[in-house]
């Protein structure tokens, strides 16, 4: 089974790279070090590269394939972020993906934080951000749909290890009368492993939560927010997770960001953008509640580089 | 040590082949849209589907179109155009649908607008931007740039008006690059 889903995505990145049409790729290059308590490191964080391939037909765009592949932490693990086929059905009235993409919940289909210093809740909430299976999506007026049948197993496995799916699924609310506010809803239902991107997989939990979600904008200022409560194998669960990014001149950009948990776990952190060359540089402060000796400095240079044809 | 050498040895493999592939490719103000269907229902109504159209840039055509435009191209607009041909329910071309971004005070300025068969603006809506001053989001200004096209180009920058803030210099500025490109580049 693993075979058959590694082979359908490599054809389809050769499908796409040899195609007509629209292709765009993008790669980036994540650099961080660190000093958490007595402990200091530096390491090549993410390198990834990213292909998308427009079909069309003779009404219009029809198929979208992209696939990320990525290399983390240090090179040490590889393999593939997302690799989908999305079939567009007209003006975006619906869409069917089938593959690994990102999940329907909270904040993630707008925000991932995957190369960044702020950490949200997806490894608690949903616990992965990206899985395999099947979603359906689209527009309805102004407002957005996505359900997403999956396995709950994330990036790290293309097969199941039980017979648990996932269920998630959020309506999210936009329009061009007020493009600064932009709320939305969702739930998660199923098993899930924890751990969100990379890493080592947290264990397999029931997850059976709400969520609501909202991205402000004001300004020179962004404001998101999520808030989730429910039950994690059946035990009582509520999180939160607000994030602020002040840009105070073209070049910097002021961070901060709050993720807690139940029992208050979790804490605050404040930073800095710059862009240097091209290139972002960051830098972030992290204070954790529960452990106080285990405040972290973080420094990070991203860079990112792109082409169509 | 041992770390910090993992760290250093990737780190200037993938530097160096970055900085090689980078000349001009470096995208900080290509547009990010998502849903675009949206927009698009609202410049035009009536059509049932959309195609992506992508050109390469000449290094001719970069020169034809900075002329038009009065201004140079950032980087990331100097390679690739992309815009979206509208159809009807039978195929039919309605217009096209450009996704357009200019550097700003606090960042980009996204913007997309509309262009009618015949070339002209028939709707526009700033996407995202980080500018303190609103007055480039206001339907005013906005409005008064519909029904420009290509021939307007000298015309557009009389409608920025005596207070020429960033974001209304940057709105026109990037309009009439997008036009100028477009009618270079789009048959």
């Amino acid at each position: 089974m693993a075979g058959s889903w590694r082979s359908v995505a490599a054809a389809g990145i050769l499908v796409a790279a040899e195609a007509d049409g629209a292709l765009f790729v993008t790669a980036d290059a994540d650099l961080r070090a660190w000093s958490m308590g007595p402990g200091r490191e530096a390491r090549v964080a993410a390198v990834g590269i990213a292909v998308r391939q427009v079909f069309a037909d003779a009404r219009g765009d029809r198929v979208v394939a992209f696939a990320l592949f990525e290399s983390l932490d240090d090179f040490r693990e590889t393999g593939f972020d997302q690799a989908y086929l999305r079939y567009k059905g007209r003006m975006g009235v619906w869409n069917l993906t089938a593959g690994r993409y990102v999940l329907p919940f909270g904040l993630l289909p707008s925000y991932s934080t995957n190369r960044l210093l702020v950490r949200t809740l997806e490894g608690e909430t949903v616990g992965v951000e990206t899985d395999n299976g099947v979603m359906s999506s689209g527009l309805a007026g102004d407002f957005d749909y996505a359900v997403s049948v999956s396995e709950g197993v994330g990036m790290h496995r293309w097969t199941d290890t039980d017979d648990d799916g996932l269920v998630t699924a959020r309506v999210g609310w936009e329009s061009d009368d007020l493009p600064e506010l932009k709320p939305g809803v969702s739930v998660v239902w199923g098993k899930a492993v924890g751990g969100a991107h990379g890493g080592m997989a947290g264990p397999r939990m029931r997850r059976e939560l709400a969520a609501l979600d909202l991205t402000w904008t004001a300004g020179s200022g962004v404001l998101r927010a999520e808030g989730s409560a429910g039950r994690r194998d059946g035990e009582p669960f509520q999180g939160g997770f607000a994030g602020v990014d002040f840009s105070l001149l073209g070049w910097l950009e002021l961070n901060a960001d709050w993720a807690v948990r139940s029992g208050w776990r979790g804490g605050p952190a404040a930073g800095v953008t710059l862009d240097v060359l091209g290139a972002k540089v960051r830098a972030a402060y992290r204070y954790p509640i529960e452990k106080e000796d285990e405040d972290e400095v973080t420094g990070q240079v991203y860079y990112s580089w792109s082409r169509s044809r | 040590m041992r770390s910090l050498a993992r760290f250093i040895i990737p780190g200037v493999a993938l530097a160096s082949w970055l900085a090689a592939g980078s000349a001009g490719a470096e995208e900080k103000y290509i547009c990010v849209w998502r849903n675009p269907e949206r927009t698009m229902r609202r410049i035009f109504p009536q059509a049932r589907d959309y195609r992506t159209v992508t050109r390469p840039i000449s290094a001719a055509a970069v020169a034809a179109i900075e002329a038009k435009a009065g201004g140079p191209l950032l980087p990331g607009q100097r390679e690739q155009y992309q815009y979206y041909e509208m159809l009807d329910a039978g195929g039919k071309r309605l217009g096209a649908i450009i996704a357009a971004s200019q550097k700003g005070e606090y960042g980009a300025i996204e913007f997309v607008f509309g262009l009618d068969l015949s070339r002209s603006v028939n709707g526009i809506y700033i996407q995202r931007a980080r500018e303190r001053d609103g007055d480039f989001k206001k339907r005013e200004f906005l409005d008064s740039l519909l029904g420009r096209g290509p021939g307007d180009l000298k015309a557009l920058d009389a409608l920025i008006g005596e207070k020429r803030t960033t974001g209304k210099v940057a709105v026109v500025t990037g309009l009439k690059k997008e036009l100028a490109a477009f009618a270079e580049l789009a048959p």
